[in-house]
């Protein structure tokens, strides 16, 4: 379905006049650096990481929101990064995203009906009053019952559950097949959050969808993931089938992830990873990133970075350990 | 949209301000629109009572150099203010927001440019450019329009400039182009509507600027003396020597005029940043 | 810190640069040629012949060369401080002729600004220290009315009141005509005597905002740290606003007060004209009105200048106080 290969995409710093004078090379930040998975249908992919790591960009690389410096992505085969606008468009039909935030997802100024009615306005689709009965059963289906109430109200007069349904609804409405899922529930107060993922869940099988799932929460992700990435400063550092990845992790970031997910049993103290405040200087950087925060760190990790080694079980890691 | 305008509303209406200077330019667009009506004489009919006739009970604000009656020349002098002060800004703010649209959603180079632009434009002397191209054209009240039109941009291409920065960031933007809006929509259906406020705060504020100057430069004689306008009237006034005949009222009336309606826009400006700005209504 | 200086000196080179070009564009965009346009509406204002004036024209703009070198000759003339000769004034020389009136204008601007300034900042500063208070609501919104005030109608009804009706101030004029001065002393006091009423006018439309402008200088020096920790030492509330906030204000607000200045320059048109003071405002007034081109360009010109100047400085006193700015390029 999705094939993302050797993906990297560097933001690089704008440069002032006086270092442009000085021909100072501009310095970048790499926030997706040399990034390949795969993902097959009907499958929901964790993608882990604490914030920061690239998972967003990662996220907006696929849908081609934002260019990506090098690699390639292929999306049922075919490479949408030589595609032109008009071709894109026709992909957009088919891959979604849902963002984080549900207020700032929605335009401020427009209503449900409108917000709902622009992807079928872009792309042609239906006539006016055929879409008014799509949205309709759109709305019903992501539970905003019944929809006649919701038409014409402005986001701000919804609740933030809501507002997520909406946002949902609106990447549903083209019909798609591969949705991104970025943290989208992650805003959301708890006892609306179960209702929300439980919706994502009951949804996938209703379209037959297949997902990429963001997150910070590895317990999150434990619960709806078929498959887990751990994204660690841009890269790709460990992946497998969930179950296992929790059960065994290997990369020692992973395991720093496991111990901080909340234990039901207060009596198993945890030992809190050190935050990655003294940021190592991105620039400049060779060896393991997670080298500064690794309680295993070698000589070698400081010199050279690991590439990902596959394992057996279709696991995959990025460390020395494993080499 | 009749819920967003109805508690906007309610904000401004907390301006004591806000609300004076509506009502003041509410009175004198009546002024402007219903001026056949009101006016009591033809303005522009000389001599129907002797020059200087200080105010009495058939012209309340007497007559001036050539015994045209004072209060109708007011009533339609507020055509031309009101007239050119809002196409000036409206002009201005226009391309103003367009400029800041185009830079601010398209960044780089384009913005570079323009914003350099932008602070050149910002330092340039107007009254005295207005002055000198009057001299070319000719006096002509659309010599103001434009000036002040094509000149006063700056302001709101900043402004606009900076909030599209901010929306283009913003989630709802990147939710658009995910489902294939192309530039022009998400420019269009996207961030135009949501700078509505700056672009109306915008307008008004402007409009003050608009109709000083507009009086000013036909204080100065560089407008269209067709037209019956308060700087006009201030004008010849200031020619006849009405100062040295003690009358006072071919000149202060309409001056006072200016006054009033730039104040009207100012106090509604005020009003409506309040409304914009929630953070300074504390202050 | 000097790279930052050579940007905004690049930029303003480059506003002034276009607006020699906005000058010489104008008389050649209107249709037909320029010499014979600017001729037909000028022989009936000037007694010369039409032959002396397109020798004048001739050779100002110089017609007969291309384009280019027209412009060319134009910058040049322009840098070297060459701005033609008058045609009201004829055969006065337009540099010579600003630079008799410009005194008058900068003795009534720098007045204005010197009494606005003053008092702007005591006002703004108690403002600023019953912030809410009624003074600063009544200040709020007088700012908001001195902004609509036209100055022209604000000279007026000081000219009505206190030079027509109680005649304590001279109706307009520099200084009184036909006077022979037996001292300094004697022209100076007959000069401000003059200026008196123009200095009030421009006063009272400036004075609010430069007090507004205080006030919020104030209010944003009060939120920094060093107050907090003024406050922690337990001074009084009066020894850390007029110490410590009022003396950290003077620089921002003199700042401020400084890009406004080549703004009351242009104001000064106004005001000027209604006096008949004899200032470079009213001189291209009168220009308007004779159809004199060359003194009205050059009056742009100069007004661009002093624009231009009083930004720059603005710009350095900036820079000066900014330490971000500062260091900026030192690194």
């Amino acid at each position: 379905m999705l094939e993302v290969v050797h993906l990297s995409k560097y933001f690089i710093m704008r440069r002032g006049l006086l270092q442009y004078l000085r021909r100072e090379e501009p310095k970048c930040i790499r926030a997706v650096d040399d990034v390949s998975f795969k993902i097959d249908k009907g499958e929901i992919v964790g993608l882990v990481g604490e914030s920061g790591s690239g998972k967003t960009t990662l996220a907006r690389l696929i849908l081609r929101l934002l260019e990506p410096t090098s690699g390639k992505i292929f999306f049922e085969g075919q490479d949408i990064l030589s595609l032109s606008n008009d071709e894109m468009k026709e992909i957009r039909k088919k891959m979604q995203i849902v963002f984080q935030d549900p207020y700032g997802a929605l335009n401020p100024r427009m209503t449900i009906q409108k917000i709902l009615e622009e992807p079928l306005e872009v792309h042609s689709l239906y006539s006016p009053k055929e879409r008014i009965d799509i949205i309709k059963k759109m709305l019903k289906s992501v539970g905003l019952n019944p929809p006649e109430l919701f038409l014409d109200k402005y986001p701000h007069e919804l609740s933030g559950g809501q507002r997520q349904r909406v946002v949902i609804s609106r990447a549903l409405i083209l019909n798609p097949s591969f949705m991104v899922m970025d943290e989208p529930v992650s805003l959301l107060d708890a006892t609306v959050r179960t209702q929300i993922l439980d919706l994502i869940l009951r949804l996938k099988e209703e379209f037959n969808l297949t997902y990429l799932f963001i997150t910070h929460d590895l317990a999150l992700a434990r619960y709806i993931c078929n498959r887990i990435l751990v994204m660690y400063r841009g890269r790709i550092v460990e992946m497998g089938e969930t179950e296992q990845l929790i059960s065994e992790p290997l990369h020692p970031y992973t395991k720093m992830l496991i111990s901080a997910v909340p234990v039901p049993n207060p009596s198993i103290k945890i030992s809190l990873p050190p935050r990655a405040s003294e940021f190592v200087d991105v620039f400049t950087y060779q060896g393991c990133r997670f080298c500064a925060r690794c309680p295993e760190a070698t000589q070698l990790c400081q010199r050279e970075e690991p590439p990902l080694i596959s394992l057996e079980g279709g696991r995959s890691v990025a460390c020395w350990k494993y080499k | 949209m009749l819920r967003s305008i109805s508690s906007s509303w309610k904000q401004f209406s907390k301006s004591k301000l806000g609300i004076v200077g509506l009502v003041i330019i509410l009175i004198f667009v009546f002024m402007a629109v219903a001026a056949p009506i009101l006016s009591p004489y033809d303005p522009q009919a000389s001599f129907i009572a002797p020059m200087f006739t200080p105010p009495n009970s058939k012209h309340l604000l007497g007559t001036d150099d050539v015994g045209r009656d004072v209060l109708s020349q007011i009533i339609y002098g507020s055509r031309i203010s009101i007239m050119v002060g809002l196409l000036a800004a409206a002009v201005g703010t226009l391309l103003g927001t367009i400029i800041g649209l185009v830079s601010g959603y398209f960044g780089g180079i384009v913005d570079d440019i323009l914003m350099r632009i932008t602070d050149i434009f910002l330092i340039i002397p107007f009254i005295p450019l207005a002055i000198m191209f009057a001299l070319y054209v000719g006096p002509n009240i659309w010599n103001v329009v434009l000036i002040f039109g094509f000149l006063g941009w700056p302001p709101a291409a900043r402004q606009i400039r900076s909030l599209t920065l901010s929306l283009k960031e913003a989630q709802f933007i990147e939710a658009a182009r995910a489902i294939g809006a192309g530039n022009l929509r998400i420019v269009f259906r996207h961030i135009l509507p949501n700078t509505t406020g700056v672009i109306i705060a915008n307008v008004v504020s402007r409009t003050v600027f608009a109709i000083l100057a507009e009086a000013g430069l036909a204080f100065l004689g560089a407008s269209d003396p067709r037209n019956i306008s308060w700087g006009m009237m201030i004008f010849y006034a200031m020619r006849s020597g009405a100062i040295l005949y003690g009358a006072w009222w071919t000149y202060i009336p309409a001056g006072f005029c200016v006054a009033l309606l730039a104040c009207g826009f100012a106090f509604l400006g005020h009003g409506i940043t309040l409304v914009l700005n929630p953070r300074l209504r504390g202050r | 810190m000097i790279g930052y200086l050579i940007k905004k000196l690049i930029q303003y080179f480059i506003v002034f640069f276009i607006i020699l070009v906005v000058i010489f564009a104008l008389p050649r965009l209107m249709p037909g040629n320029p010499a014979d346009y600017l001729i037909s509406s000028t022989t009936l204002t000037i007694g010369e012949t039409s032959e002396i004036l397109r020798m004048q024209l001739i050779e100002r703009f110089g017609l007969n060369k291309s384009v280019t070198e027209q412009f060319m000759l134009f910058i040049a003339n322009t840098f070297s401080g060459y701005l033609g000769v008058s045609w009201r004034y004829f055969p006065k020389e337009v540099f010579t002729l600003i630079m008799e009136r410009l005194p008058w204008t900068m003795l009534i601007v720098v007045l204005s600004r010197i009494i606005s300034l003053f008092l702007g900042y005591f006002v703004g500063i108690i403002a600023a220290w019953k912030r809410g208070g009624k003074m600063d609501i009544t200040l709020q919104t007088l700012g908001l009315v001195s902004m609509s005030l036209p100055s022209f109608w604000v000279a007026l009804v000081l000219l009505t009141i206190f030079a027509f009706y109680i005649p304590i101030f001279p109706l307009g004029g520099a200084l009184e005509a036909g006077k022979i001065y037996k001292s300094i002393w004697d022209f100076i006091s007959d000069a401000l005597y003059h200026a008196a009423l123009p200095v009030i006018t421009l006063s009272i439309v400036t004075f609010f905002l430069d007090a507004l402008i205080m006030r919020n200088t104030m209010l944003e020096i009060l939120g920094e740290d060093f107050i907090l920790t003024a406050e922690a030492k337990g001074l009084k509330d009066r020894t850390i606003m007029i110490n410590h906030a009022a003396r950290n204000a003077v620089l921002p607000f003199i700042t401020g007060a400084l890009m406004s200045f080549g703004l009351l320059v242009t104001g000064a048109i106004f005001v000027e004209t209604a006096f008949s003071y004899p200032g470079i405002g009213m001189l291209l007034a009168e220009s308007f009105f004779s159809r004199d081109f060359p003194t009205a360009q050059g009056i742009l010109i100069i007004t661009s200048l002093i624009f231009i100047v009083s930004n720059f400085l603005a710009d350095i006193i900036y820079m000066w106080l900014d330490p971000r700015i500062r260091l900026m390029g030192s690194r």
